[in-house]
């Protein structure tokens, strides 16, 4: 199974990456390498679109936190939309969606990424 | 005189009455005569005597004893005469021939002395008896005779004598003396006559004074009293002064009689009208009229004056009979009254053909004005047919006799026509009819109806197929139709009078009389009301079966009971054929019966996981309901229920063919759907033709893969138990019926079965049970069932449903055929392998899912988010990448999931692991975490003889 990404770079130094698949051991390294690419491209401000994500296990959260990780060092911002309940409860059940951002839509990250 | 009628008197000669008063007066002077016989015959008796002694000494010696003999003989008789005269009464016949004797006797005396002395002198003693006849007979005729016998006595006494001297000197003497005696005669007898005559007129004339007189009287007397006794006042007054008044007049008016009498009549009439009672006196007027009288204390009396002028004494006088009218008024208004407002028409005509008088009613029933009645000949107004009848009825009337119940009818104003009931008399003296007539319309219409009524049902009796006879309480026949006549052989009149148990075999025969006697006493109806099948006999004695209704009618005083029979000979040979029809029928059908059960699937199939209970019960021989299982392979079993719509034997022969159709279409290479097109592709032909529609539902259950496929072809009954949800779940049809249309495209449906569902398939039968008050079994009764005996095994759930519909139905037998199916889904595992590589962490995920997808969305994310965790923790970790197995058992609980993962890789002690830092997000570490929490119950045992074991539960919350 693999994963299929949509790029969108609305402004210059924020990407809006769409994700659709399922985030699990198999699929997570494709996720951390578009990360990577992406920071190493300058861009440090992140909008993780995940509402065609339908799973999410620990080795996709890995691959986020990592993301997150990069961002960070640059300054940067990794903001999350679109996930659903279930999609969420990863994020829930490791506590980390006190840390990673979310938001309702793909505007409102961008504003937001703005601000920071 | 006499006592009797005086004759009544001429006035004058002409009278023809004359000869009356002539016999009178003859008869008067005969009377005369016989009433001086006696006197003349006793002085001729003494002085016969007298000289019958003095003879003796004075005559010679030899006459002497002669002429005294003779003397003394004659004396004798006239004595004898005066004695017995006095017995006899007065009778003109004898009057004069006993006045000749004595004269004779005297002559004779006479002559006798004149012959026997010679002496001629002697003739004056002739003379002196001569002179006697004329004074005593008053008869000429007789005189006549007795004078002339004298004189020719004398004459021949004479010629005997010698020398008679001096014979005509006496002769002529003697003739003289005649003469004169003829003088003295008719002189004495013209006398007493005219005397008489006189006598005889006064008499008369009195008489009739007197008759006169006393019808004087009388007639006075009779006024007097008429006049006191009749109730009309009578006034007798001259020009208006009372002269006379009677006492009915008096009371009239209130007064005394005396106190009328005198005064002026005027006083008496009422002021309004003197004027005209003045006028009518004036006039002299003679008609009777009425006017108002005026009575002593003022009141105005209505009174009738019928007055007449009389004359009495030349003075001129009314005499005025009063009438009092108050009477006769009252009872004219109280007569008219009744006139009035009699409801029947009454009326008076004349035998001119037109109504005189006609009461109010006439315009109440006729619609006529009174004006338009009496203007036109009363034949006019009735009907043209009735005409004829009518003017025989008048012609009769005419002849004096009285009309009694005539019924015409008579032409109302609109048109339509009345009929009249007549009672007529006629008053033949007046020339008038007097009748009253009644409107009999109603009656006539209703007797009319009643005809009709009376003529329709004898037509019905005579027109009826079924024998219809009547019989009284004594068991008697009233009546019998044609339709009994032509049942039995009898004639009517054969039959009517003879008691009903003649129709009648043995037993019937002698009971049938205790049976109308019993029920007369009980009133208990035995066969009244309800029919019975009983035997006749017929005239020619010939048994046969009868249809026997029996009813009863009361009617005042006695009751009738009405048997309807019909001779049911022909339908008894009938059933009798039918019912040999039938039991061959019967022999068949079981036959078929036995056939459709054979085919019933002999065993329940084994599914792991799951239990299976079945049963079909035709409502009658056959079944147009069915089911079948077909294991398609050791882990697919497939179901079917169906519904041929229809029932016996056409549905039964379809069940047949569908069923075997649907065993050679179901492969595991066809779906669900599939099979349902197909058979309707196949089925559609028959089914249109026969126009059925079959309603089908294929389940098919995998256990492996967990897989519940359902399609419905217009099914919808079907149920399922959701154990954790304690409620029903729909499994609607998911297509039309096969045989609707040809083309039809069905789809599937997937069903979780968690351990503890129910699925129950059934044919509507169930829910169309009816019980003896024809209520449906119903769905809510059977979900409520079901969930009572839920936590049962398959068997007993079906079990319950059968006794439940059995305890439902009450024996009431059932239209519909019953199928049901129950399916119940067990606790159950499934055990896999797959290689310990990251590609098969998806299709274990996905497998995992797929099971814990049955219990709910989240239960079954969550939990593969735990597994996902595990199976990744043991391809990376117990296997670090190295090639290895993982196997995995999963059990499905009720209520929740139980997984089993075996590897044989690395084990790790699991409480080494520490927590992670849930403050500084890391890119590892969180696995154990997340399942920990995920799971209700976590075991890791490491080295286990199966390998490392991670066990996981976990639970569904609520439910």
């Amino acid at each position: 199974m693999e994963l299929s990404f949509t790029e969108d770079r609305p402004k210059k130094g924020i990407a809006v990456l769409s994700v659709e698949g399922r985030l699990n051991a198999v699929t997570a390294g494709e996720l951390k390498d578009k990360l990577k690419r992406l920071v190493s491209e300058s861009v440090y401000h992140i909008v993780l679109e995940l509402a065609g994500v339908t799973f999410i296990d620990s080795s996709g959260l890995s691959a986020i936190v990592s993301g997150l990780k990069s961002v960070r060092e640059h300054a940067g911002s990794l903001k999350l939309v679109g996930l659903s309940p279930t999609t969420k409860r990863v994020f829930e059940l490791t506590r980390l969606d006190r840390i990673l951002e979310f938001y309702q839509d793909v505007e409102e990250a961008i504003a937001n990424a703005v601000v920071d | 005189m006499e006592a009797g009628n005086s004759p009544r008197f001429p006035m004058d000669i002409d009278d023809p009455s004359t000869n009356e008063v002539d016999q009178a007066v003859r008869r008067a002077l005969n009377l005369t005569v016989w009433n001086s016989i006696r006197p003349v015959a006793f002085a001729l008796a003494i002085l016969y005597g007298l000289f019958a002694i003095g003879h003796i000494f004075l005559l010679p010696p030899d006459i002497n004893t002669l002429m005294a003999s003779l003397a003394g003989g004659t004396a004798i008789l006239l004595f004898l005469l005066v004695v017995f005269i006095r017995r006899i009464p007065f009778s003109e016949r004898l009057t004069y021939p006993l006045a000749f004797v004595i004269l004779a006797l005297a002559s004779l005396n006479s002559l006798l002395h004149l012959f026997l002395t010679g002496d001629i002198l002697q003739t004056t003693n002739l003379i002196l008896v001569v002179f006697g006849i004329g004074y005593f007979i008053l008869s000429t005729p007789w005189f006549l005779i007795t004078l002339l016998t004298t004189l020719f006595s004398w004459g021949i006494f004479v010629t005997q004598l010698d020398h008679p001297a001096h014979v005509m000197h006496f002769g002529i003497a003697l003739f003289s003396a005649a003469l004169v005696s003829f003088i003295f005669h008719l002189v004495r007898k013209r006398s007493l006559q005219e005397n008489e005559r006189l006598r005889l007129y006064t008499e008369s004339q009195r008489g009739e004074v007197e008759q006169a007189l006393q019808l004087s009287e009388q007639s006075q007397a009779r006024f007097k009293s008429l006049s006191e006794a009749t109730f009309e006042g009578i006034v007798i007054h001259e020009k208006g002064t009372v002269l006379d008044v009677n006492d009915a007049c008096a009371h009239i008016f209130g007064y005394l009689p005396a106190e009328i009498v005198g005064r002026n009549v005027l006083e008496f009439v009422s002021q309004d009208d003197r004027e005209r009672a003045t006028n009518y006196l004036l006039q002299g007027f003679e008609e009777p009229y009425e006017i108002k009288g005026l009575r002593k204390d003022g009141l105005s009396i209505p009174i009738q004056i019928t007055a007449r002028k009389i004359v009495h004494q030349s003075k001129e006088m009314r005499v005025v009979v009063i009438r009092d009218l108050t009477e006769i008024k009252a009872a004219e208004e109280s007569r008219d009254r009744f006139f009035n407002l009699s409801i029947d028409m009454l009326c008076i005509a004349g035998f001119d053909g037109y109504f005189k008088h006609i009461s109010p009613a006439f315009e109440r029933i006729l619609g006529y004005v009174d004006q338009e009645i009496l203007a036109h000949p009363f034949i006019e107004f009735v009907h043209q047919d009735d005409r004829e009848a009518t003017q025989e009825q008048i012609r009769l009337l005419a002849t004096g006799s009285d009309l009694f119940a005539f019924e015409n009818r008579f032409q109302t104003k609109d048109g339509s026509y009345k009929w009249i009931l007549w009672n007529a008399t006629a008053f033949m003296e007046a020339g008038l009819i007097y009748a009253i007539g009644r409107d009999i319309t109603k009656q006539k219409d209703d007797l009319l109806a009643l005809q009709e009524r009376e003529e329709r049902l004898h037509a019905i009796l005579n027109t009826a197929v079924d024998g219809i006879i009547t019989i009284d309480e004594r068991g008697i026949i009233q009546s019998f139709n044609p339709a009994a006549a032509a049942i039995f052989g009898y004639q009517e009149d054969d039959v009517i009078g003879e008691n009903v148990h003649i129709l009648m075999p043995e037993p019937y025969h002698s009971a049938h009389d205790g049976y109308v006697s019993g029920y007369m006493a009980t009133r208990e109806p035995k066969i009244i009301g309800k029919g019975r099948e009983v035997q006749g006999i017929r005239k020619n004695g010939e048994i046969f079966p009868l249809a026997l209704a029996v009813s009863n009618v009361e009617l005042p005083g006695r009751t009738l009971f009405t048997g309807i029979v019909r001779d049911i000979t022909e339908r008894k040979r009938a059933e009798e054929a039918l019912d040999v029809a039938r039991e061959r029928l019967q022999k068949e059908i079981d036959l078929a019966a036995h056939i459709q059960t054979s085919i019933l699937p002999r065993e329940l199939p084994e599914l792991q996981g799951f239990e299976f209970a079945a049963r079909t019960l035709p409502a009658r021989y056959l079944s147009g309901d069915f089911y079948d299982f077909i294991a398609l392979d050791q882990d697919t079993c497939q179901i079917v229920v169906g519904d041929i719509a229809g029932k016996g034997v056409p549905a039964a022969l379809m069940t047949l063919s569908t069923k075997t159709l649907i065993k050679n279409e179901s492969t595991l290479l066809r779906s669900v759907p599939g099979i349902l097109e197909e058979i309707n592709k196949h089925q559609y032909q028959d089914l249109s033709r026969a126009e059925l529609f079959v309603t089908l539902i294929l389940v098919r259950i995998n256990n492996q893969v967990g897989e519940f496929w359902y399609a419905s072809a217009g099914h919808g009954e079907a149920l399922l138990w959701r154990n954790l949800e304690n409620e029903f779940a729909e499994i609607p049809a998911t297509g039309l019926p096969i045989g609707i249309f040809d083309d039809e495209r069905y789809q599937s449906e997937k069903l979780a079965m968690r351990p503890g569902d129910i699925a129950i398939i059934y044919s509507d039968g169930v829910t169309d049970a009816v019980n003896p008050d024809q209520e449906h079994f119903g769905i809510d009764r059977f979900e409520a069932l079901i969930r009572d005996c839920s936590t049962l095994p398959a068997d007993d759930v079906l079990d319950n449903i059968l006794e439940s519909l059995d305890d439902f139905s009450l024996g009431v037998e059932q239209e519909d055929d019953i199928t049901i199916v129950v399916v119940k889904a067990l606790p159950r595992e499934a055990s896999f392998e797959w290689p310990a590589t990251l590609e098969s962490l998806d299709r274990i995920t996905a497998k995992i899912r797929e099971q814990a997808d049955i219990y709910s969305n989240d239960f079954a994310y969550e939990l593969e988010l735990a597994c996902s965790e595990v199976v990744t923790n043991i391809i990376e970790h117990a296997y670090k990448q190295k090639p290895g197995n993982i196997r995995l058992k999963i059990n499905l609980l009720p209520d929740g999931m139980q997984l089993d993962f075996f590897d044989d890789g690395e084990a790790f002690d699991i409480s080494q692991i520490p927590e992670p830092d849930y403050d500084s997000p890391q890119e590892g570490g969180y696995g154990l975490s997340i399942i920990q929490q995920v799971a209700d119950e976590l075991v890791y045992e490491p080295h286990t003889d199966r390998g490392n074991h991670w066990l996981l539960v976990k639970y569904i919350r609520g439910g």
